[in-house]
């Protein structure tokens, strides 16, 4: 079959096509990974350029991604059966105080959407929550997402919490949220401000090739 | 030349002394006043004291009367906490699923925090009569309303997946909104806003269908209805839609900072007022006084003082911001070379 049917499918958000798109392509014996890269993550690839350039808004990354979602968890057991990894992982919440979490969620849709592996630690995380997740989980990279001005500060908190426990030169923290800028990025000592969810999970990818 | 003058002459297009200027101070007042949030989005006591502090340090030609976007989900079921000294937060939305969303009742005015508007606002207009414009904030548009009530996400996917079901909360919402419009008006609002957040997140088509229609109407209801202007705020880059958003019938559409105010202005073009736009980040939160001055000026440099420009930050302006920055806005209208 044409996998690329498969990522047309995803684009339009219909989620129980891609699901039978994705088992059809499974019983004609074609591998998981390439199911995956070719259909999945192509599909969501399109639509998160699409993002950034403001063709298509949250609703439609929404049902894409919930598509993605249906036909990935009939490819997770196969490509861990061939041995596949995820090319990075990373770790993201929304800081502490704030409950917020469009933005977190939809950066975290544009990241698997990345092949990469994300650990959702929800809303109002706690600095050495992050922290702990990353030295546990051996995250490449650690995620601070907030809407509030009065929450932002927190992610000063985190970078000084990883350089206390001495992971500060293995991680790296992307920051990001309506009020975040990239001097605030500077001032905090974060590694990377993104101001959409397509540009996060591009600069994560580069960060995990690069580590 | 009052402050409520200033304001109705910025709205109606008529020259006035100077420009009008209401700088969106919600959480930066307990600041300068030195109380905590809680006290402020719960006791009308506390929030008209903490305005009144604003209203002193800044001069400023309207008070604001304002809590949190939570309102109008709480007073229809959903649970909120007011942490001591942060603002509200939403832990519990009214409803989990929009087929439960469809039943609710519209909003009763005597439920949750809305008294608490109400009452802050009549005790204001009592106090500054006329001399100063009460700009009473009636929570969100019937777009965000229904968003909050059923969660934006949630909500979000079944624009796509259950479209008429959407439209049946946003009936409801739109009755919610103007019901609380209309009490705001009865306690001595000399104006209204909205706000309409979430509609910058879906595309032009679905804003026309979803959001455009409801605050139209909420508009029309709430303007025949009470005669007074009525102000529609939405966040971020609104390029897509800031056509749309005038035809709304807002006597005044606020602007953020991603939108050049020039734009705004040609895009109006005389059919609203524009309020914005000096950045609450860049300018405010992290510039000088000489940063917001400069922005200041060049919004000043667009309009004159023949009207059509309410003089503003782009949003609400963060807590912890200096002071003199705040300042500076007013001291850029006062000092304005006309």
């Amino acid at each position: 079959m044409d996998l690329q049917e498969i990522s047309l499918q995803l684009q339009a958000g219909k989620a129980k096509i891609v699901k039978t798109l994705v088992q059809q392509a499974i019983d004609e014996g074609i591998p998981a990974q390439q199911i995956l890269e070719e259909g999945l993550l192509a599909g969501m690839n399109v639509i998160g350029v699409k993002f950034k350039n403001n063709e298509v808004f949250v609703p439609e990354v929404l049902v894409a991604a919930r598509a993605m979602n249906q036909g990935a968890n009939l490819l997770k057991p196969l490509l861990a059966q061939d041995g596949v990894k995820a090319s990075g992982r990373v770790c993201i919440g929304t800081v502490k105080g704030d409950l917020h979490d469009i933005g977190k969620n939809l950066v975290k849709m544009m990241m698997e959407g990345k092949g990469l592996e994300v650990i959702d630690l929800g809303t109002d995380v706690a600095p050495e929550t992050y922290i702990q997740t990353a030295i546990e989980q051996d995250c490449k990279i650690i995620c601070c997402s907030a809407l509030l001005t009065t929450t932002m500060g927190v992610m000063a908190d985190v970078v000084k919490a990883a350089e206390e426990v001495g992971i500060r030169d293995k991680v790296k923290i992307m920051v990001g949220g309506a009020p975040v800028t990239e001097t605030f990025c500077h001032q905090v000592g974060a590694d990377a401000y993104t101001p959409d969810a397509t540009s996060a999970a591009e600069k994560a990818v580069e960060f995990c090739s690069c580590t | 030349m009052n402050g409520y003058q200033r304001v109705m002459k910025a709205l109606n297009f008529e020259p006035a002394d100077r420009v009008a200027i209401i700088p969106e101070l919600i959480q930066h007042n307990l600041e300068v006043a030195g109380l905590p949030h809680d006290a402020y989005s719960s006791d009308p006591n506390a929030m008209v004291q903490v305005i009144l502090a604003g209203l002193k340090a800044y001069e400023t030609d309207a008070v604001y009367v304002s809590s949190d976007n939570y309102l109008i989900v709480e007073a229809m079921g959903g649970k909120v906490k007011l942490p001591h000294d942060d603002p509200p937060v939403l832990l519990k939305t009214a409803v989990d699923c929009i087929e439960d969303a469809v039943n609710l009742k519209p909003l009763d005015v005597t439920k949750g925090r809305i008294p608490v508007i109400l009452e802050a606002t009549r005790m204001l207009r009592e106090k500054l009569c006329d001399e100063i414009f009460i700009k009473t904030c009636i929570d969100s548009a019937p777009f965000s309303a229904a968003a909050a009530i059923l969660g934006p996400q949630e909500f979000m996917i079944n624009l796509i997946d259950e479209p008429e079901l959407c439209h049946e909360l946003l009936k409801i919402s739109t009755e919610s909104v103007i019901r609380y419009g209309l009490a705001a008006a009865k306690a001595g609002a000399h104006g209204l806003a909205f706000g309409d957040s979430a509609s910058v997140l879906i595309n032009r088509a679905m804003y026309a269908e979803f959001a455009l229609p409801y605050a139209k109407q909420a508009v029309a209801a709430l303007k025949e209805n009470t005669g007074l202007p009525v102000f529609y705020h939405v966040c971020g880059d609104t390029r897509h839609i800031l056509d749309l958003m005038i035809q709304t019938g807002a006597d005044c559409i606020e602007i953020d900072s991603m939108v050049p105010m020039a734009l705004a202005k040609e895009t109006a073009n005389g059919r609203c007022a524009v309020e914005g736009n000096v950045s609450t980040i860049e300018a405010f939160y992290q510039g000088t006084p000489e940063d917001v001055t400069r922005e200041a000026n060049a919004i000043i440099d667009l309009f004159g003082r023949q009207g059509g420009l309410i003089l503003s930050s782009a949003c609400e302006i963060p807590r912890h911001t200096d002071g003199k920055n705040v300042r500076a806005l007013t001291d850029a209208a006062l000092n304005y070379p006309y």
